[in-house]
């Protein structure tokens, strides 16, 4: 299973690389997929994560990766054709589909994959994340906000100056 | 494993925060100081503003009928028409209202900036002449009210003019029956210029015939730029020596009937619509997106086709009366102007939108809007207040939220 270690493999069945998760999971992959992670990348180049090395990820759980290397995978084709200027309509539509129903999950696993992405520098999956919660906040109130992100209660002089500043941009508010 | 309480790393909160439409930033000023400091930052606007979705224009006009006066004894109240302006998040298919408001039907004169809106109300009691003129920047709901450009028959174009910083308006002044003739105003409230353009190689005729257009025009590189009627040139007003020239379109197309439709601002890239027009019934069965790729170069190459064949929804089209087209993304996102709605279409030719109003008329904007909160001294609301001292807001927004009945 040992990929050959020439420069540019780019000859022959695709080169694998084995990520393993917080929790000792091993995961195997091709390495363009993985290598959409910038910080990933590096080490891959180098020729690490082949064979029974494995690349220990200790800031991402196995449900986390699987559900990062699931959108990795899907993405590396695109991501080949370096930004797809050529990429087809149908494919846009069909990764947009995917990427839809990709972030279509619970506030807590959307928070892990906002970390992951971020740990492991994955920069489309970093703005779909991004966009994601952006679309779940921007009906809130301020108050709404904070309690869908976990702050803690507003002190009374900031819940004094949530009051004024409602009453100052009342059209914001409707 | 992951027990910590999941939370948002700081530093991925601008990138969220810039994905918001206008008024959830201004909300989410209200969440903490730290949001607060972010959005209040003049970059962070700047980026927003840049990262806004072009949002296609939807204009709806309704006319009111004269009040009854079945004896004809007086003279009826004067008709009024009603305006309301959407624009469209083609992404989720949804329009999001600007504005509305009811006037007076006289001469009424639209035409819009790229970030802001003029609204030039026509007079109630002169023809041909405005009586006021409104700044508006609607991200913001902000607005200042200009004195009126006497003589003035129609705000052309409207821009911010770099050097000074001010915004201008490019009039046409219907000079009775002699001559064109079309002169600079400059809009701040505290004061107002108005003088002829100067020279430049084309003449007063030649700008006339970009008039006819109803398309306000596209805003690239700091300049305007009209599709001329007929023969599918291109005029542009360089907007900081304010003047006026002429520059070469896309290069013909062998063998097609095509025909120019439209030129847009997309991606800051000046862009334009043709459409393959077939058939004894010019059924529009495909449009191409080309695009200028070095504003400074003139030659046969400075055009690029970008996008095409777009495939077009050609019988449906036809069956609802459609003119003019327009791709208003690089991605290929069409949308058409109709007789009574505005169709959207996707790349692959399939409609994926219509947008009308039961009871209004439709008048087509093609004009992409982007939301823009970044402040400017010469829109802000505060001025309105000398001059209107017995209302709180110009008609646009008192309106704003009432029902369309």
């Amino acid at each position: 299973m040992a990929a050959p270690e020439s420069g540019d493999g780019n000859n022959g069945a695709a080169r694998m690389v084995t990520l393993i998760s917080s929790d000792n999971t091993r995961f195997e992959v091709e390495a363009a997929a993985a290598s959409l992670s910038q910080t990933l990348q590096l080490t891959i180049l180098d020729g690490g994560g082949g064979g029974g090395d494995g690349i220990p990820l200790p800031n991402v759980d196995s449900a986390t990766l699987s559900k990062v290397l699931e959108y990795c995978i899907k993405h590396a084709p695109a991501a080949a054709n370096g930004g797809a200027p050529n990429a087809t309509a149908v494919d846009r539509a069909e990764l947009e589909r995917f990427d839809n129903e990709f972030v279509n999950i619970d506030q807590s696993v959307l928070y892990s994959l906002i970390m992951a992405a971020h740990n492991l520098e994955i920069e489309g999956l970093q703005s779909l994340v991004a966009k994601k919660v952006a679309d779940m906040i921007k009906g809130k109130s301020p108050m709404e906000i904070r309690r869908t992100l976990g702050f803690p209660d507003p002190t009374p002089e900031e819940q004094a100056e949530m009051n004024a500043h409602m009453l100052e941009y009342g059209w914001a508010y409707e | 494993m992951t027990a910590t309480v999941p939370s948002i790393p700081d530093d991925l909160i601008p990138d969220i925060l810039l994905r918001l439409p206008a008024a959830a930033v201004v909300r989410s000023r209200a969440v903490c100081k730290q949001w607060r400091d972010l959005v209040d930052d003049a970059g962070f606007l700047v980026e927003h503003h840049r990262r806004r979705p072009p949002a296609p224009l939807l204009c709806f006009r309704r006319d009111d009928p004269p009040l009854a006066d079945p004896d004809h004894t007086t003279t009826t109240s004067p008709r009024k028409f009603r305006v309301r302006l959407d624009a469209v998040d083609l992404r989720a298919g949804e329009t999001n209202k600007i504005f509305s408001f009811a006037a007076p039907a006289r001469k009424d004169h639209w035409r819009w900036g790229p970030l802001r809106i003029g609204y030039t109300p026509g007079s109630h009691y002169e023809r041909d002449r405005l009586s006021a003129t409104y700044l508006v920047n609607p991200a913001r709901r902000r607005w200042s009210r200009t004195q009126s450009g006497a003589g003035c028959g129609g705000v052309l174009g409207f821009y911010l003019h770099r050097p000074s910083g001010e915004f201008r308006a490019l009039c046409h002044v219907a000079k009775s029956y002699l001559a064109n003739d079309f002169r600079i105003l400059t809009l701040p409230p505290a004061r107002e210029v108005q003088r002829r353009i100067l020279g430049g190689p084309h003449t007063a005729q030649q700008l006339m015939g970009a008039v006819p257009t109803e398309s306000p025009p596209a805003l690239v590189a700091g300049n305007l730029h009209w599709l001329r009627q007929g023969d599918g040139g291109i005029l542009v007003f360089d907007t900081v020596a304010e003047t006026a020239r002429l520059m070469r379109p896309p290069p013909p197309v062998d063998g097609a009937h095509v025909a120019a439709q439209t030129l847009l601002e997309i991606d800051g890239k000046l862009t334009m619509t043709t459409v393959t027009v077939a058939g004894t019934v010019n059924l529009l069965t495909a449009a191409e997106l080309w695009v200028l790729r070095d504003y400074e170069r003139d030659d046969d190459d400075s055009w690029a086709r970008q996008l095409g064949p777009v495939p077009l929804p050609a019988d449906e089209i036809a069956r609802l009366g459609g003119g003019a087209v327009a791709v208003v993304s690089m991605e290929g996102d069409v949308v058409v102007r109709c007789a009574e709605c505005m169709l959207q279409c996707d790349a692959m030719g399939r409609v994926r939108g219509r947008y009308e109003m039961e009871g209004r008329r439709f008048v087509g904007v093609p004009h992409l809007f982007k939301e823009s909160l970044v402040p400017h001294a010469h829109v802000d609301g505060r001025e309105v207040l000398t001059g209107f001292e017995h209302i709180q807001s110009p008609p646009f927004f008192l309106d704003i939220y009432q029902d369309d009945d």
